[in-house]
């Protein structure tokens, strides 16, 4: 069993950055959240043509040159963005701060797909003669890339590093932050999640052999996690960077706290390639659970991480019910809204969420016309918005290939 | 300056920047612009020409004034003869 | 510390022109460039053994010998500059064509050539490219500010067939525009004046015999000219330019700064802006040319077309194009079929076309030269057409990209007709400084010296 969290030094998230396809800072987000808007449109893919895509709008150039954008990849620029809004929010002192102290830590499912394509595209107007193939390719498709560029363009001497964990990824950013502040490796942790995934067309084309690319006609109603008509992920582009501090450094700089992080877990279901196990994601939940010393009747939200693919919103409904039976917890999905934001999908959807500390309301999933009765879940939310009043705990999945599962719990901050 | 020399000054003037034009037959009293190739940018070249060479300034409200060979004999003789005599 | 009544910046045609127009009354003026020969981006060089001009495919503007109406460009520089027009020696050019996918024009120093070809091709176009001819009688008034009016949608009013408009659109872009897909209508009135109406022309010794006629006159003026010797910072302060900081170090003062080196990149010379100022700003679109010095006249290639203006389909793109160079278009220059007097020293065949500035920059050296050979031999297929396959043919190739232009004049990311947007009026945020050449608006040779001349009689008289 790991060390309890209590045994280790409390840390805290002062600031969120973030771009979605339906908004660019969190305000914004949440408000859609609570509307119902989607972010979903129709969208362009080389080979494939026409597809849905959750596609994001931040302005490219506010934080960097456009001679830094076009060497760079859009996944660095994603994090190059939301790291800027992060520390924006956290109303650091970035002048002063000892930049070596700084870590950046960032999940992803993948990188280095849609720089690979490109280039493969681009030489094959000169019948594949790779004297054509560019010089950038690799430091674009190194899989530290979106990290790196983010300490290129804020001059950050810490370490930093990716860590690829498929959909689990935004999490495993957040938690992998969480650990090295709490082993005193840095001052300042800027971690989470991004995706560029839309920029490449193979994951829509192997999403699409499995059969597990959605389509609809209107693109806001594709992505449909529990309804009977659901028939596939909907692929995203998006990013969400926490600025995470130790509790005690927050406090002496009298930072605002937005979030505890009270505990997590990750796991592996050893069981199968692509299919999810509601056994390891149970195990998964349960040990998040005791490591943040609280029960399933603690929880007053629980963002699930199911697609909208036929059989996994399925297991992960097991096995929440199975967890958190006889428990108010509310439920509820924000795949729905946004589509699968990849490597982005842990830390955004739980950004989501967090404003629930201060407006006591829980954000339904829409597009839940006809509850599949396999998906029931006592407490789901569905279509519209619910007002709880007080919101103290939220606990986060994200689940994915290869069966990894993990789970983060937040709390509202109390001293 | 008698009238003649400064008819001659001025004529000596446009051949330099007009040099395809023949200035020998032109009418003292018609616009020059209406017997010669000159344009409005022309006419500035004669007013810089005139401070250049000799110190003459001609505020833009007069450049009507030089309109004709009759007209620019009658403005400019009398400058002339204030820098002789201030001189 | 050397003080100057007008301090230019840039020998290029539009500085040369600037500064004698001032030294000529009596201005102290100092031209300050930095490369060690003269004419920017139509200057010329020597590779072993060969003669080159660095851009001249044409001087536009041609004025035809026994040519009686308003006054046109060259005749304009020729008063301003107190140069006669025959001293230019211009010889026209035998005829030019556009050739896209489904029809071809031809047409020459007569305008009435290319009315009688759109008749013939175009037949329901005619009355509209008369029209067209009335609407573009008359030059813009110059250093007068005016809003981007689309040539695009006012073709509409004229031109209906998409062919057409690409067609006439086509040498006139090439000619050339900073904006992709379209031009201004005040700037096409220019260059369909300058291109169709009076045409093109070149001296038997191409573009050395210009400048030295340039030369000659300055020094007559007694115009100062120092090359090697390029200006690194303009300081600023109390909104003018206070000093002028020379890339030796040296300061010198001018009362007048008037700058060709285009205006995003003169604004970068400014002591109080970034190296990153009017990013949004820079010109996009850059060329690759090749010269290639032949064994025989491209006459015995087949070719007698002076200017060959060629497009593989029938819609014409002009933008930055996505892979290194688009070779579905591009100006195929034979200099030999101008009807010259002097025969030319050697026969050549130049090439350009449209490149993506952006790939082209920051590639590592043998990439670079690797790609570069390679274009040589896709361009040659490019214009296969029109002189066959001429491999042989081959004495010598020299070829420029981008990243040549911007080596040599200084021009960001090569964009060789400047920014997009236009400080027509000339005048800049600062009290003293000025702009002219490519970015106060005027291309080509002509262009460059009535741009020079015109902003140095309104801004660099009085100082």
């Amino acid at each position: 069993m790991p060390p309890s969290s209590k045994d280790l030094p409390r840390v805290v998230i002062t600031g969120v950055g973030l771009t979605s396809p339906n908004g660019n800072d969190i305000k914004t987000f949440r408000k859609n959240l609570l509307s119902g808007v989607s972010g979903v449109r129709n969208f362009e893919t080389r080979h494939l043509g026409p597809v849905l895509a959750g596609i994001c709008d931040f302005d490219e150039l506010k934080y960097q040159k456009r001679k830094a954008l076009r060497r760079g990849t859009r996944a660095g620029s994603i994090a190059i963005w939301c790291a800027h809004e992060a520390i924006q929010a956290s109303s650091l002192d970035w002048g002063t701060i000892d930049t070596r102290r700084v870590g950046v830590y960032i999940g992803v499912t993948e990188h280095g797909n849609v720089e690979t394509e490109n280039e493969i595209a681009s030489i094959r107007e000169y019948d594949d003669d790779t004297k054509y193939w560019s010089h950038h390719h690799n430091p674009r498709t190194v899989a530290n890339n979106p990290a790196g560029e983010v300490t290129l363009n804020l001059k950050i001497n810490g370490p930093h590093y990716c860590m690829g964990a498929a959909c689990a990824a935004g999490n495993v950013g957040l938690i992998q932050g969480v650990q090295m502040l709490q082993l005193g490796i840095v001052d300042l942790a800027i971690a989470g999640g991004v995706s560029e995934a839309i920029h490449t067309f193979g994951i829509f084309a192997s999403f699409k052999s499995q059969g597990a690319l959605a389509i609809h006609d209107d693109p806001s109603k594709a992505s449909r996690p529990f309804d009977t008509d659901r028939n596939g992920i909907v692929v995203s582009e998006g990013g969400c960077l926490y600025t995470l501090e130790r509790l005690d450094d927050a406090l002496a700089r009298g930072a605002n706290i937005v979030a505890e992080v009270a505990g997590y877990a990750i796991n592996s279901d050893a069981s199968d390639f692509v299919l999810p196990d509601s056994e390891g994601q149970k195990a998964c939940m349960r040990q998040a659970l005791a490591h943040a010393d609280v029960q399933p009747n603690d929880i007053d939200i629980v963002n699930t991480h199911s697609t909208a693919t036929p059989s996994g919103d399925i297991e992960e409904a097991a096995a929440v019910r199975g967890v958190f039976e006889g428990s108010p917890a509310r439920v509820n999905n924000t795949k729905s809204y946004i589509g699968h934001t990849m490597g982005a999908a842990g830390a955004l959807e739980l950004a989501g969420n967090l404003p629930s500390f201060e407006d006591g309301m829980v954000h339904p999933t829409i597009n839940v016309d006809n509850l599949d009765p396999e998906c029931a879940l006592e407490g789901l939310v569905m279509n519209e918005p619910v007002e709880l009043g007080t919101v103290n705990t939220i606990l986060n999945n994200s689940f994915g290939m290869l069966g990894i599962n993990s789970t983060v719990i937040v709390k509202r901050y109390s001293a | 300056m008698t009238e003649v020399e400064v008819k001659e000054l001025i004529l000596g003037i446009i051949s330099d920047i007009a040099p395809d034009e023949d200035v020998s037959d032109v009418d003292p009293e018609v616009r020059l612009r209406d017997q010669l190739d000159l344009d409005s940018m022309d006419f500035l070249d004669i007013v810089m020409e005139l401070r250049k060479r000799h110190k003459i300034e001609v505020p833009e409200d007069d450049y009507m004034e030089l309109s004709t060979l009759d007209g620019c004999v009658r403005y400019l003789t009398p400058k002339f003869e204030a820098q002789k005599g201030a001189a | 510390m050397t003080h100057y009544d007008v301090a230019i910046i840039g020998a290029g045609m539009s500085g040369l022109a600037a500064a004698i127009r001032l030294a000529h009354f009596g201005k102290k003026v100092c031209i300050f460039e930095r490369h060690y020969v003269w004419g920017g981006l139509n200057s010329f060089y020597k590779q072993k053994g060969h003669h080159f001009d660095v851009g001249l495919h044409a001087v536009t503007n041609y004025v035809k010998p026994n040519y009686k109406g308003p006054r046109i460009p060259l005749q304009l520089i020729a008063r301003q500059l107190r140069i006669p027009v025959d001293a230019f020696a211009l010889r026209p050019q035998s005829y030019s064509q556009t050739v896209f996918e489904s029809a071809t024009l031809t047409w020459d120093n007569d305008i009435g050539r290319l009315r009688e070809q759109v008749k013939e091709k175009f037949p329901d176009q005619i009355d509209g490219f008369v029209r067209l001819e009335e609407a573009c009688a008359s030059y813009p008034a110059a250093l007068e500010e005016r809003p981007f009016v689309s040539t695009r949608q006012k073709m509409n009013d004229f031109i209906t067939d998409p062919l057409l408009v690409d067609m006439l659109m086509c040498p006139l872009l090439y000619y050339g525009s900073a904006v992709e897909g379209d031009v201004d209508f005040g700037q096409f009135i220019t260059l369909f004046n300058s291109i169709y109406r009076e045409g093109f022309g070149r001296p038997d010794k191409g573009v050395k015999h210009i400048l030295n006629l340039l030369l000659a006159r300055l020094k007559e003026v007694e115009g100062e000219m120092r090359p090697r010797c390029g200006v690194r910072e303009l300081s600023v302060k109390d909104g003018r330019v206070s000093e002028i900081i020379l890339d030796n170090d040296e300061v010198v003062t001018a009362d007048v700064v008037i700058s060709s080196a285009g205006w995003v990149e003169t604004e970068r010379l400014r002591s109080d802006k970034d190296s990153f100022a009017l990013e949004a700003k820079e010109g996009q679109l850059g060329f690759v040319e090749n010269i290639f010095v032949l064994d025989r006249s491209p006459k015995d290639l087949g070719l007698d077309a002076t200017i060959t203006f060629f497009n593989h389909s029938d819609r014409f793109q002009w933008k930055s194009p996505d892979p290194f160079v688009d070779l579905t278009s591009g100006v195929l220059c034979a200099p030999d079929n101008y009807q010259w007097e002097e025969a030319p020293r050697e026969h050549q065949l130049r090439v350009t076309h449209l490149a993506n500035w952006s790939k082209w920059f920051g590639l590592p050296a043998d990439q670079y030269y690797s790609i570069k050979d390679d274009f040589i031999a896709r361009s040659r297929q490019s214009v296969k057409q029109f002189v066959g396959d001429f491999e042989d043919c081959i004495n010598y190739i020299d070829g420029f990209s981008p990243t040549t232009v911007t080596r040599f004049t200084g021009h960001i990311n090569g964009a060789i007709y400047g920014s997009p947007e236009k400080q027509v009026t000339g005048k800049t945020e600062l009290d003293n400084l000025f702009l002219c050449g490519t970015d106060q608006g005027m291309l080509g040779i002509v262009g460059a010296m009535v741009s020079g001349v015109t902003v140095a009689n309104a801004y660099g008289m009085n100082s």
